[in-house]
């Protein structure tokens, strides 16, 4: 495995701002699309690491370059959580996207987004440089839903706080901030304006009811969608302790972006 | 700002970390590096990013941290030589700390790990003399695959037993999951029984066999080799420690400096950022002590619960 290809950690990005990333070089090959990862957020950011992790040296021994990187405010980026947000995820994507074009010089680009962010790619408009494909993995269609999940769930596990004036809300060790959880309502992917790419796979390794009419969705709009369906373990957010690798996804997607992607 | 760098070190060139630098380090501060090692399979990053903090925090403290990933594990590929972990996490540190040495000056070490990383730490201390300190949180100091399951279900339910006789006896969500029959009435039973039995008829006490862990211990205390145990209560780990190590705890004492912490209401990965803060509270009120011991090592440190 480390013959074939190469590991190459860095800092990247704004210098009030730098965020880490990781991009996994094929020593040789032929293909002509790079790959960008887009990380969960909150405790499923290091409950998913490992998963995402594997995918990225799968899809770099395909050939493919593929940079992982993390949002500011998470894993090795700088910042804490008051720096996270949609919006902040939604500007670290493309200084991403720049930093995978600066190193890989690819002539097309596909996009793979987890949980949360499944649905940044969804609402991110990539029109300026179309996706050769997008793989959206157990999306939150509606970031509404999201949020109340999150507040039943820190107001029955989480420690109570020493101090009550702050409105963060922690869960499993990630605080969610006001505004975050703010932004989060206002995001819906449940209705796509227009095709996000021409190919598309949606990944559900965790049943919701509304990724099928989400494909349909997309499918009415234009794009050749794929819904892959898999009883791969996901990494739940109850569930920070243990570190699930869900094979099956990961195979689906190595499978389909060898097949659909140049 | 605490200035990171992404370095990639090792035998092979492919272990993947991340290095804080020192702030306005004190020149004889410099020499000593301080090394983060995996929580289990969790990536360099540590549970909760308990390790970007830790190292971020001992960065302002002029301390120089590493933090980085086994072969396999996070962003570092896989080793090709097979070596079984237990042998390669304790080269993958030596590497971590020949490469500090070479880029930083640094020739004494305090080695951090939680769970498991603990585990790696422990046997990289007993084999490398410029480990000078460990500070070990959540830990279980042998192989888990070599503890019989008798052994651990023992320290499970002295876990379930504590948590019901202390912390559960004053928590109104426990006793009206108690009432409306949610709770695992026959695990409790069974637990509180086999306690109840034990205080009625007590066996005459036995010394308790000192384990080649304490042995070890307290070889690495005669060393100089100073020691920080954290905990979560309850945690079934703690219990294990209580269970093996504690019966030695003054003979231990008495060799070296070794201090333990037991944070009540944590879990055995600190999710609460409160436990995390007085983590980092304990650990750099033992680093400034230390420093400031470092050629004094034999002097036994404090021993608190809180």
């Amino acid at each position: 495995m480390t013959s074939e290809i190469t590991v190459e950690p860095f800092f990247f990005g704004p210098s009030e701002g730098r965020l880490y990333g990781c991009y996994e070089r094929p020593k040789a090959t032929t293909r002509t699309t790079g790959i960008l990862l887009c990380n969960p957020m909150g405790p499923e950011y290091w409950s998913t690491h490992r998963g995402l992790r594997q995918l990225a040296s799968r899809l770099a021994q395909k050939g493919f370059p593929v940079l992982r990187f993390d949002y500011l405010g998470t894993g090795d980026s700088s910042g804490d959580s008051r720096h996270a947000g949609f919006m902040q995820m939604a500007r670290d994507l493309f200084v991403a996207l720049s930093e995978l074009e600066r190193r890989s010089r690819y002539t097309s680009v596909a996009v793979v987004g987890q949980r949360l962010g499944g649905s940044l790619i969804l609402s991110t408009d990539f029109s300026r440089e179309p996706l050769a494909g997008m793989v959206v993995w157990d999306p939150v269609v509606r970031g509404a839903e999201l949020v109340e999940d999150i507040l039943a769930r820190s107001r029955s596990n989480s420690v109570k706080s020493g101090s009550s004036v702050s409105t963060d809300v922690e869960y499993k060790g990630f605080s969610w901030t006001a505004s975050f959880r703010e932004e989060l309502t206002y995001v819906d992917v449940s209705a796509p304006a227009e095709a996000s790419a021409s190919r598309m796979l949606f990944v559900e390794t965790a049943h919701n009811e509304a990724l099928g009419p989400l494909c349909e969705s997309h499918r009415a709009r234009g794009s050749r969608v794929e819904h892959f369906v898999s009883e791969s373990p996901r990494a739940d957010i109850d569930e920070v302790d243990r570190i699930a690798v869900p094979a099956k996804a990961i195979h689906r997607i190595v499978g389909w972006m060898e097949a659909e992607l140049p | 700002m605490s200035t990171e760098r992404a370095v990639v070190f090792g035998r092979a060139g492919s272990l993947v970390g991340v290095l804080t630098e020192a702030k306005d380090g004190h020149p004889d501060e410099s020499t000593l590096g301080v090394i983060l090692i995996n929580a289990g399979v969790v990536h360099h990053v540590g549970p909760h990013r308990l390790y970007v903090d830790l190292a971020r925090l001992l960065s302002e403290r002029g301390r120089t941290v590493l933090r980085f990933d086994h072969s396999g594990v996070g962003d570092s590929p896989a080793r090709d030589d097979h070596l079984p972990f237990a042998e390669s996490s304790v080269i993958e540190v030596h590497d971590a700390m020949d490469w500090l040495k070479r880029e930083r000056g640094c020739t004494r070490f305090v080695l951090l790990g939680l769970c498991s990383g603990t585990l790696t730490a422990f046997r990289t201390a007993s084999r490398d003399p410029r480990v000078v300190g460990l500070v070990l949180l959540t830990s279980l100091l042998e192989d888990p695959s070599t503890v019989s399951e008798e052994v651990i279900q023992q320290a499970v339910d002295r876990r379930i037993t504590r948590s019901y006789t202390s912390e559960k006896a004053f928590d109104a969500k426990s006793w009206k999951k108690l009432v409306t029959g949610q709770a695992n009435y026959r695990q409790i039973a069974r637990v509180l029984a086999k306690r109840i039995q034990f205080f009625v008829a007590r066996p005459r006490k036995r010394a308790p066999r000192s384990s080649e862990v304490v042995v070890t211990l307290g070889t690495l205390l005669e060393r100089g080799v100073s020691v920080l145990f954290i905990f979560g209560e309850p945690t079934t780990v703690l219990e294990y420690f209580r269970m093996t190590v504690e019966p030695f705890w003054n003979d231990l004492v008495s060799r070296g400096r070794i201090a333990l912490h037991v944070l009540q209401r944590s879990d055995h990965t600190f999710s609460a950022s409160q436990h995390r803060q007085r983590i980092f509270e304990l650990i750099t009120e033992w680093l400034t002590a230390f420093q400031s011991e470092l050629e004094q090592a034999s002097v036994a440190g404090p021993r608190s619960s809180e």
